[in-house]
């Protein structure tokens, strides 16, 4: 009888555990749902009370990982919140997946928002994963990437996706963003002025000129400096280009400088409507300081 | 001077188990280099049986177009050669341990051959590692391209 009784005893034992496990596991997965799920509603938020909820959330070794591929801490994501540098209009999450792994839980989604986040602009679908960590009770995010869902691309959807582009935008801003500080500077001032026109044809053409310029009183007694200063606050040029539905690529014919002359501009472009965003990251040409560019346009009619 | 001693050995406890906890976790994170490491190599021969070993069954690829693959799917892009890596530089390589699960971070500069198109590009990449049993194993693959400088 012994025997017996302790082989059942080990079969109950045996089917209890992986049942305790389970529904621990389940627990934990509803947990880091809940989590995510405060996150959404805390973005949405926005501002100081974000901040807090992020505070509480993020682990102090948080990593960001943006569709720009750049780096964010705990630090710059607390400091975007708290000065309005990170506004969310719409977060949408599909897709769902939680996968536990003891105290660490990875959660993968779809992710689907209209936001700003320290100098970049996001409209389109993106595949999101977070990393979580269990400390002191609390399930923290330790890593957060974001990677741009691309349209799928076919021979027939190539032209149209150029004639997605066509038309005259006006130029509203030019901002660029230190990767490393998420330091805004305008080189061009508050308002300045430029077109861009990107023809059916698959010609494009750009001017842009600063918000300051003087006017010479009279071409014909111009001098020098006054050529050399309004030389330095423009930028155009013409040439063909291409577009893939997220990057433009301006193969330049002819330039202002010259020196741009040959060479291929890529730009990361979002469309939302009337508006435009040409993005890209570039080092400064005098600091060597890695920034993100971005330059915003409206559709004239 | 009972609560002495208990204090005493206490601390004499902490000091041996604190540099035990440390060179496990720096044990564990030149194991996690060694497989990156070992991962990227096989990536670069098309190594589809190294693949097999160091991704785990439930692995994911989330690719730089958003798109996702399965293991089997993985290998078999290998296989078919529709994924092909020419060159793989990193840069900026770090590595995280959280008990059984390791994160890896990389900048990575790859030339590669995807459905028969080149393409080179910088990728800012994400490997979250997990042990089973003895073994790590890499369990997600995430990467984000980079912005082409203009």
């Amino acid at each position: 009888m012994k025997p017996r009784f302790a082989i059942a005893m080990l079969l109950v034992l045996a089917l209890a555990i992986p049942a305790t496990m389970l529904a621990q596991q389940s627990k934990a997965e509803k947990e880091v749902r809940a989590v995510i799920d405060e996150l959404t509603q805390a973005n949405l938020k926005g501002d100081a009370e974000a901040a807090a909820i992020f505070d509480k959330y993020l682990g102090d070794d948080f990593v960001r990982i943006p569709p720009s591929g750049a780096i964010y801490t705990k630090a710059d994501m607390l400091d975007g919140w708290r000065t309005g540098k990170i506004k969310v209009d719409s977060l949408d999450l599909s897709d769902i997946k939680i996968h536990m792994y003891g105290n660490t839980a990875v959660a993968t989604a779809i992710s689907r928002a209209k936001s700003t986040v320290l100098g970049e602009t996001m409209s389109g679908p993106t595949r999101y994963t977070r990393v979580f960590v269990k400390r002191g009770g609390i399930w923290q995010c330790v890593l957060y990437q974001n990677t741009i869902i691309a349209p799928p691309k076919t021979e027939d959807s190539a032209t149209q996706t150029t004639n997605q582009l066509a038309g005259t935008y006006r130029l509203i801003s030019v901002k660029t963003t230190i990767v490393a500080t998420g330091e805004i500077t305008e080189p061009l001032g508050k308002a300045p002025q430029g077109y861009i026109m990107y023809g059916r044809d698959g010609r494009m053409m750009i001017l842009m000129v600063a918000e300051k310029r003087t006017k010479p009183s009279d071409l014909a007694t111009m001098t020098n400096q006054e050529r050399t200063d309004l030389f330095n606050t423009m930028l155009a040029y013409s040439g063909t280009y291409e577009f893939d539905g997220r990057t433009v690529t301006h193969h330049v014919d002819v330039s202002w400088n010259q020196f741009m002359t040959g060479t291929h501009q890529k730009r990361n472009v979002t469309l939302d409507g009337r508006k435009l965003v040409l993005a890209y990251t570039a080092p400064d040409p005098r600091t060597g300081v890695v920034s993100i560019g971005e330059i915003t346009w409206e559709k004239v009619d | 001077m009972k609560w002495q001693r208990i204090a005493l050995i206490l601390i004499t406890l902490s000091l041996l188990v604190a540099p035990l906890a440390w060179s496990q976790g720096g044990n564990a994170e030149q194991k996690i280099k060694k497989l990156f490491d070992q991962l990227q190599v096989a990536e670069l021969k098309g190594d589809s049986n190294a693949l097999e070993k160091l991704c785990a069954d439930d692995y994911t690829s989330i690719r730089g177009d958003g798109s996702v693959l399965t293991k089997a799917q993985l290998i078999e892009g290998y296989k078919s050669g529709s994924i092909k890596y020419e060159t793989i530089e990193n840069k900026d390589v770090k590595i995280r341990i959280y008990g059984n699960t390791a994160i890896t971070t990389d900048l990575s500069s790859v030339k590669n051959i995807r459905d028969g198109k080149p393409r080179i590009g910088t990728n800012r990449t994400t490997r979250i590692w997990v042990k089973q049993g003895d073994n790590w194993k890499c369990i997600l693959y995430q990467t984000t391209r980079v912005p082409p400088a203009s």
